[in-house]
């Protein structure tokens, strides 16, 4: 468990989840002030070394966030993003790297509530794991 | 000349550990071998360490200064990394190979010479004591006697140690070396005579049988490379633009492999490590062989392909130190031959070039 | 012809073999098909090869093969203009074709030697079952043993015994593309579990995350940053490579752990579905580090999540430059 406020970065696309925060915002909805939003273009904008860097340098986890299959507004930008992220999902497993540290999510511009549900259920789990070591410079 | 045991070793370095030196040796680090602290473990020599001997003068990085601007508008640089390495412990590096002690000499030139003495590497280097081990059979990359060592050249040696049958014959060599026994001679005298260490004078049989095990030693020790004729073709003005080049670098990979692990190379980058306001400024090796060597920040780089950065390699080895130095350098220990992937052998380079009439 | 049995892999099929890469380089020589012809002449060193480009069909005589051709020849192949000839195994025509399929090399400027495979040595196997600091004068193959004489000994082992890990669990040992195949089929599967491959990996993550971590962090830690294994690597052309990046700085050279395992991470995703397990970089690392396990965990997960295998399909696309609707989907909230 750790013994102060997690510190996590959030990938979030321009055209969906982006917008999806913003809607949790306008409608008030309360979710916990632990995420550090990065607007992105699309989640494909999203090189898993950005990840990686994230946690090297002390972010306790991060969350990366797109539209939903079928809605990139690139067409396909979520769908290939997706390989990028199974691909470092199972590597980071395999390299003995906490799970939970990391994660994925489709919130759309019209679902604030989803977004708030999110970012709770990451800063719990994030919580949970303690202090980073391992990959920490 | 001195002699001991082979079996006494041990208790040499228990000895020197108890006069407070600190105790370098080869260790093995998963599948090489490099130097580092010995901590009560056997010492077992290797022919010749993976990992070069300049890595305890000149390591791979290490800080230089500290600094903070995040508070004041005054910077304030801390000098500790400098003042750490003043405070080192005294320090043996034992189990050295000639070709390894002889790479010292050649790096003297470039941190410890009357133009500029760079503090971090002399003051290891002054408090550092070398311990150098004849070599066994040389190895079939070796070609140190070619570039003007040898197998028992003591070059670079303040003590050298020589294997004759179930003995070590000991040498000393410099004043630092005689200082080193008469600090730990009191000290062999162990707490058992398993953990004590006899030192006494060698006779004359001792000395003829290192003579013969020299002998034969040195005449094993692949003596064919031209170096000095490859030397002489390097030095002229026209062997730049030699269409030469082109066919020797032909397979390089541009790895930093041969540069890394040669026990002369000394090239490095100094950088910042900046977060917030605070930071450090490092140095760490860099290699020729890097495209990023010579890249200019406008994005133009004077050596852009791998045939100039290994033309680089060998004319600095060759011809650019020689002319700064009066010697090659190159000790011959056949690391780059060892470990290139490709086995793209430097000794061949030579002889290509050796032979050559320039156009 | 007889159909000949692992165990008659002799000196003559070698021999056999090595006379047909350098007709088969002449002739492509001569009649101008090809510009260069890239292949394996001896090494300076015992148990060593080195690679060599031909240009004149007569220096086709210095080609040679056998089971210490171990470099992967495709990685000089998008330096070259013109056509090349190149001699490749099973795994190395697989960097090939994802030369192609990544619009790297054309598949009308290539000419392919293919060679089914029987491995090749680790010499570091070789070493180590040796002992210690033995130094190796001479090294013959003989048949399927490898003669080794050298400071007072003499020794034969079995070339099975010291065959590179990849080559024990390599899956295609006969090249998938070719111009020309030299050499028989059926002695190339002999001996090979490509089964095994993937179970070491499985029993590798049954260990407790910690022990894994440790496991890596270990073998990291003798990183030398020489980027010989990126350097070895076909896959690895890009002309400016993540890790030597100045803006963004991604690795420092500098305090290593952390940042040498980022390098090794990002190298591993970026040969993730492209990665065929030739082994090259393992055998260029200096320092004997080991990574073999996350690429060949990389392959398993490519394979298993996509069923997609690299190197294979030279009409396909590459992994990342395409994806299905019903990729796996459960991780993501
Ligand atoms: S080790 Fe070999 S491949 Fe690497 S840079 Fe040196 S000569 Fe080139
Ligand atoms: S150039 Fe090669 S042989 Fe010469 S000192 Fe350096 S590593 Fe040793
Ligand atoms: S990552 Fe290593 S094993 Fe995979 S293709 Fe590249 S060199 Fe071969
Ligand atoms: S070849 Fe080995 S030492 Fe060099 S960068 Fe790769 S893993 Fe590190
Ligand atoms: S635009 Fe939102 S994922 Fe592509």
């Amino acid at each position: 468990m750790l013994d102060r406020e997690p510190k996590i970065v959030a990938f979030l696309c321009n055209w969906c989840s982006y917008a999806g925060a913003d809607l949790a915002g306008t409608g008030r909805i309360q979710y916990p002030p632990n995420v550090r939003v990065i607007r992105v273009p699309c989640s494909g904008r999203v090189d898993p070394l950005m990840i990686l860097k994230c946690l090297q340098r002390g972010a306790d986890g991060v969350l990366v966030s797109g539209c939903h299959p079928g809605d990139c507004h690139y067409i396909a930008g979520n769908y290939l993003a997706r390989r990028k992220f199974v691909l470092l999902d199972k590597l980071l497993d395999f390299f003995g790297i906490e799970k939970g540290r990391v994660h994925f999510s489709w919130v759309s511009a019209a679902e604030g509530e989803k977004f708030a549900d999110v970012v709770k259920q990451v800063t719990e789990t994030v919580r949970a794991l303690g202090k980073p070591t391992k990959l920490v410079r | 000349m001195l002699k001991m045991a082979k079996t006494d070793l041990d208790a040499f370095v228990d000895a020197l550990t108890e006069a407070s030196y600190v105790v370098l040796a080869p260790i093995e680090e998963g599948e090489a071998t490099k130097f580092g602290v010995v901590d009560g473990e056997r010492i077992r020599i290797p022919r010749l360490s993976t990992r070069p001997l300049k890595e305890l003068f000149f390591p791979q990085d290490e800080s230089l200064l500290s600094f903070d601007c995040s508070g004041t508008p005054d910077t304030s640089i801390d000098m500790s990394g400098v003042l750490a390495s003043a405070g080192i412990s005294p320090r043996v590096a034992l189990g050295v190979r000639p070709c390894d002690a002889r790479s010292l000499v050649l790096l003297d030139n470039v941190f410890a010479s009357d133009d500029y003495r760079d503090p971090y590497y002399t003051l290891r280097r002054e408090k550092t004591v070398i311990v150098t081990f004849a070599c066994p059979l040389p190895g079939v990359a070796c070609f140190c006697e070619s570039t003007g060592g040898g197998p028992y050249d003591e070059t670079g040696s303040d003590v050298f140690f020589m294997e004759v049958a179930d003995s070590y014959l000991v040498k000393v060599i410099s004043e630092k070396g005689k200082g080193l026994l008469q600090e730990v001679s009191p000290l062999l005298e162990g707490s058992s005579p398993e953990r004590s260490c006899i030192l006494h004078e060698a006779d004359d049989e001792d000395i003829q049988a290192v003579m013969e095990a020299k002998a034969v030693r040195e005449q094993s020790v692949n003596t064919g490379v031209p170096v000095e004729a490859a030397v002489a073709i390097l030095g002229q003005v026209d062997v730049f633009g030699d269409s030469a080049w082109e066919e020797v670098h032909k397979k390089c990979l541009g790895c930093a492999v041969c540069t890394y692990l040669c026990p002369t190379c000394h090239c490095f980058d100094i950088g910042d490590e900046v977060t917030g306001g605070s930071g450090e400024r490092i140095r760490n090796w860099d290699s020729c062989m890097f495209p990023l060597f010579t890249l200019h920040a406008s994005g133009h780089n004077p050596r852009p392909s791998r045939k100039e950065r290994f033309r680089q390699r060998v004319m600095h080895k060759f011809n650019y130190f020689v002319e700064n130095n009066d010697c090659m350098a190159c000790v011959g220990c056949g690391r780059c031959v060892r470990n290139c992937p490709v086995n793209l052998d430097i000794r061949q380079v030579l002889a290509a070039f050796a032979g050559r009439e320039l156009a | 012809m007889n159909k000949m049995t692992g165990s008659a892999m002799g000196e003559d099929t070698r021999g056999a073999i090595q006379e047909g890469i350098r007709n088969s380089a002449a002739r492509m020589l001569e009649s101008g098909e090809i510009d260069v012809f890239i292949g394996y002449e001896d090494g300076t060193l015992p148990l060593r090869t080195t690679p060599v480009f031909i240009t004149r069909p007569e220096d086709a005589e210095r080609l040679v093969w056998g089971p210490m051709c171990e470099n992967n020849l495709t990685c000089y192949l998008p330096k070259f203009q013109g056509t090349v000839g190149v001699v490749v195994k099973g795994c190395d025509v697989r960097t090939l074709v994802n030369l192609i399929l990544e619009n790297q090399i054309s598949r009308d400027k290539v000419k392919i030697v293919g060679v089914p495979c029987t491995g090749i040595i680790d010499r570091d196997r070789v070493g180590k079952a040796l002992g210690t600091d033995r130094i190796i004068n001479n090294a013959k193959v003989i048949e399927r043993s490898l003669m080794l004489e050298g400071d007072g000994f003499e020794v034969e082992m079995e070339i099975r015994d010291v065959l590179a890990s990849s080559c024990e669990v390599c899956r295609y040992p006969v090249p998938v593309v070719y111009d020309v195949l030299i050499g028989d089929e059926s002695m190339a599967k002999d001996g090979k579990d490509p089964e095994a491959g993937y179970l070491e990996v499985e029993q590798f993550a049954e260990l407790q995350p910690d022990a894994r971590f440790s496991f890596f962090a270990q073998e990291i830690e003798g990183c030398i940053q020489c980027y010989a294994c990126r350097q070895a690597c076909p896959l690895c052309y890009c002309l400016e490579c993540f890790a030597d990046r100045q803006s963004p700085k991604w690795i420092s050279r500098w305090r290593g752990l952390s940042d040498k395992m980022l390098f090794h991470l990002g190298r591993v995703l970026h040969v993730a579905g492209r990665c065929v397990d030739c082994g090259a970089c393992r055998r260029a690392c200096p320092v004997g580090i080991d990574l073999r396990l996350l690429t060949k965990n990389m392959e398993k997960v490519v394979k298993d999540s996509f069923e997609y295998e690299s190197g294979l399909d030279i009409g396909g696309l590459p992994l990342l430059a395409t994806y299905r609707r019903e990729d796996p989907d459960d991780f993501i909230l």
